[in-house]
């Protein structure tokens, strides 16, 4: 199972990413067809569509910068309704509670719905050291179950796959005759799944929004797997980010109208379930048990530092990594974690740690694409230069900079002695530079020398300070004599 | 492990609070008013279902709703058909129409519940009273091949369904079963989204009430997954057949 975080080796992966054929087929795919259809859908909307994300935003904001009033005023009315709330600080809490439960109501089988928080704290294998047999029912996260993968895109999980990978899967771990007809592969899907959803003793959802206002939490679907996950099972464990609480219940009038349109570019996702505590009476269709898990896990960190608190804002739609460039030829799994994309380029350094995720913020051109798309707003250029001042010139950039993954003193006060060195280096070259750009002498002599140095060993050199830029971008040829010495020439020559 | 007081206390620091203190209110946000025509909303309601997959009848008196349940029937006949407690089908008189047709009729949750024994032509292993009430009906729903629910709005401008959970029995006959047929008054027909939560927040999440599940249903279960080829019917129903009556 791919369970190590493996931000560190972010260079091999997209490497490896850019070499795979079957992969860069599958990305353009999806995310030309993702792109797409969402500008088809936001053309219906019309001009409301700008004014729903400045309401969409306003609401973020106004709901964050108010959490604890509005996370207080969801677990109440949760637990006012009959559902049991459990606070959890980090994964390793929330695990333990969700196993411990798990085990005190003899559950062995759990269903599970798409949900990126519950691999944030890998609660499936925590659910198996417990006894208990975790299966993801959401299609896509079905088949990288079985093929012990990661999800490669927040929406589609599974798009790295060809047909014919899942038919052999589904041979290999299902024991069936090949078959790569689709629909056939689905309808075998659904085969297993149903007698997974009628015999589970537990059903796990994350949420994509929780009201404070009624203790309602909001789940977004379109294969039904999730009303199935918290209609049949007797106990409900919905797993919620503190930062998913919103305000009242007409705020999804706001938030329903962007989600599946910037995820997807449908106008409305096959399925909305508004779940609020548990059945009163034996003869009511639904759990009797409901569990809310609020989970900290590094969000309040990342509401401590002012600059990057908006990244909580995200409603995980996914636009922003169909519009990306980067995204688009390096798929997810490069990123190395859970959350890929420009918002994951965000998210990921604060929550496992910059110095473990270094590399995120700087693997963008910083083109805005991503802000252009977001429903939310959300500023992600802005972070990601704020991201890279905290990682280079960790004392001078405000904020906190100790997130979850890092020990007071590592980051915040302390640069390593390679980090200084590379900095002192930039600082000279840039005062350099800067000095050079002052003087038309120094200036023309240099750029006189660079003539030399590309006629004799062209401007690709490797192992040169710039070599990262020149060995992947054609430099436009220097002109033989610069304007300068052509002027001074026929100058010389008209005496 | 924290506790609430943890939790909140370090939220609360974050933001750069000692005490509590109640948020500013937050604007309304009105979207601009839609002219409610019943015949055009029910028509854009029509039109919003065809174009994602789901299928809408028109009917005008309870005989049209059963000659378009004739049209659904299979020829080859077994059908299972779980009709819901709603009081439409009750008025119209639904269980007796699929019982006169040889369909094998599923007991409805309420039923199991007074009875607790099978209804004609559905057997299964356990039948002790002693398992719970649920796991009967569960068993009971997963060999439909039919469910029949009306629902207690809908949406125009999306073609969704909504049914709200508390009244009629119609959460799990509306999803377990292949073929959702869902009777909608042409009345309940609302213009958009913004509409539906006005109503309901004065309704059934007032007073500090809320329904167990209020669940919107647009268009039949889909995915597309592998490939991104579009399927229907993954989990949920792979057909949705709405009877529009009056």
């Amino acid at each position: 199972m791919e369970h190590a975080i493996q931000t560190e080796s972010f260079v091999e992966n997209y490497r490896e990413a850019l070499d795979n054929g079957q992969l860069q087929r599958a990305l353009s795919n999806a995310t030309s067809k993702f792109t797409a259809n969402r500008g088809l859908a936001i053309l219906n909307v019309g001009d409301e569509w700008e004014v729903l994300r400045d309401h969409a935003r306003e609401i973020k904001e106004h709901a964050i910068s108010n959490l604890d009033y509005y996370v207080d005023q969801f677990t109440s009315n949760v637990e006012r309704l009959g559902g049991n709330v459990f606070w959890a600080r980090d994964g390793e809490a929330a695990n333990r509670y969700i196993s411990d439960l798990a085990r005190r109501r003899g559950v062995t089988l759990a269903v599970k719905s798409k949900s990126m928080v519950t691999e944030e704290i890998e609660l499936n294998h925590a659910l198996e050291a417990a006894g208990v047999e975790a299966v993801e029912t959401d299609l896509g996260e079905y088949i990288i179950q079985l093929a012990g993968e990661r999800p490669s895109h927040i929406i589609a999980p599974a798009i790295h796959k060809t047909r014919g990978d899942v038919a052999d899967l589904f041979t290999d771990k299902l024991h069936v005759e090949r078959n790569e007809e689709i629909e056939q592969m689905t309808a075998l899907a659904r085969r297993v799944l149903r007698t997974q959803f009628a015999a589970a003793g537990m059903g796990v959802t994350g949420a994509n929004f929780a009201v404070a206002e009624t203790g309602t939490i909001v789940l977004v679907e379109n294969e039904g797997n999730i009303r199935l996950t918290t209609s049949l099972p007797r106990i409900h464990v919905a797993l919620i980010g503190i930062e998913k609480v919103i305000p009242r219940l007409e705020d999804l009038g706001v938030f329903l109208r962007l989600l599946a349109r910037s995820a997807t570019g449908q106008q409305m996702s096959s399925y909305v379930s508004f779940l609020s505590g548990v059945k009163r009476s034996a003869a009511e269709e639904g759990p009797e048990e409901l569990h809310v898990v609020i989970l900290d896990n590094g969000r309040v960190n990342i509401l401590g530092n002012p600059h990057l608190r908006e990244s909580l804002y995200c409603i995980r739609c996914g636009a922003c990594l169909n519009t990306c460039p980067v995204y688009q030829k390096i798929g997810g799994h490069a990123y190395g974690w859970i959350y890929p994309g420009p918002i994951g380029a965000v998210i990921t350094p604060q929550l496992v740690g910059r110095d473990k995720a270094a590399h995120l913020p700087f693997a963008s051109s910083l083109c805005g694409a991503c802000l252009e798309v977001c429903p939310i707003k959300i500023n992600i250029p802005d972070m990601l230069l704020h991201l890279r001042h905290e990682i280079k010139e960790p004392e001078t950039s405000h904020g906190v900079a100790a997130s979850a993954g890092e020990q007071p003193g590592e980051q915040g006060h302390r640069k390593t002695l390679a980090l200084r060195i590379e900095s002192f280096l930039e600082r000279l070259t840039f005062k350099l530079w800067a000095r050079a750009m002052r003087s038309p002498a120094i200036y023309e002599r240099g750029a006189k020398f660079a003539r030399l140095i590309e006629q004799a060993f062209g401007l690709d050199i490797p192992g040169s300070p710039i070599s990262r830029w020149t060995s992947t971008r054609e430099f436009p040829g220097l002109a033989p004599s610069s304007f300068r010495e052509q002027w001074k020439r026929r100058m010389k020559a008209e005496g | 492990m924290d506790s609430k007081d943890e939790m909140l206390g370090r939220i609360r620091a974050a933001l750069g609070r000692a005490k509590p203190q109640r948020p500013q209110p937050l604007a309304a946000f009105t979207s601009r008013p839609v002219a409610a025509d019943c015949a055009r909303l029910a028509h854009q309601f029509q039109t919003e279902v065809e174009k994602i997959g789901g299928h809408v009848t028109f009917a005008t008196s309870d005989h049209e709703v059963t000659r378009c349940l004739e049209g659904l029937m299979p020829a080859a006949g077994g059908v299972v058909a779980a009709v819901s407690d709603s009081a439409t089908a009750s008025r119209m008189g639904l269980r007796d129409w699929f019982a006169g047709r040889n369909a094998s009729m599923v007991s409805t949750l309420g039923e199991f519940d007074r009875s607790g024994a099978s209804s004609a032509g559905v057997s299964f292993e356990d039948n002790s009273p002693a398992e719970p009430l649920m796991e009967r009906y569960k068993k009971a729903l997963i060999d439909a091949s039919m469910g029949v629910t009306s629902a207690d709005y809908a949406l125009a401008d999306t073609g969704t369904l909504v049914l709200v959970s508390g009244g009629e029995q119609h959460r799990l006959i509306s999803l377990v079963p292949p073929v959702h047929i869902c009777l909608l008054d042409k009345s309940r027909i609302l213009p958009n989204l913004a509409d539906l939560l006005t109503r309901v927040q004065g309704e059934s999440y007032a007073d500090g009430k809320a329904p167990l599940a209020m669940t919107f249903i647009t268009g039949p279960s889909r995915t597309a997954d592998i490939e991104l080829t579009l399927t229907m019917g993954v989990h949920g129903p792979r057909e949705l057949h709405v009877i529009i009556h009056s």
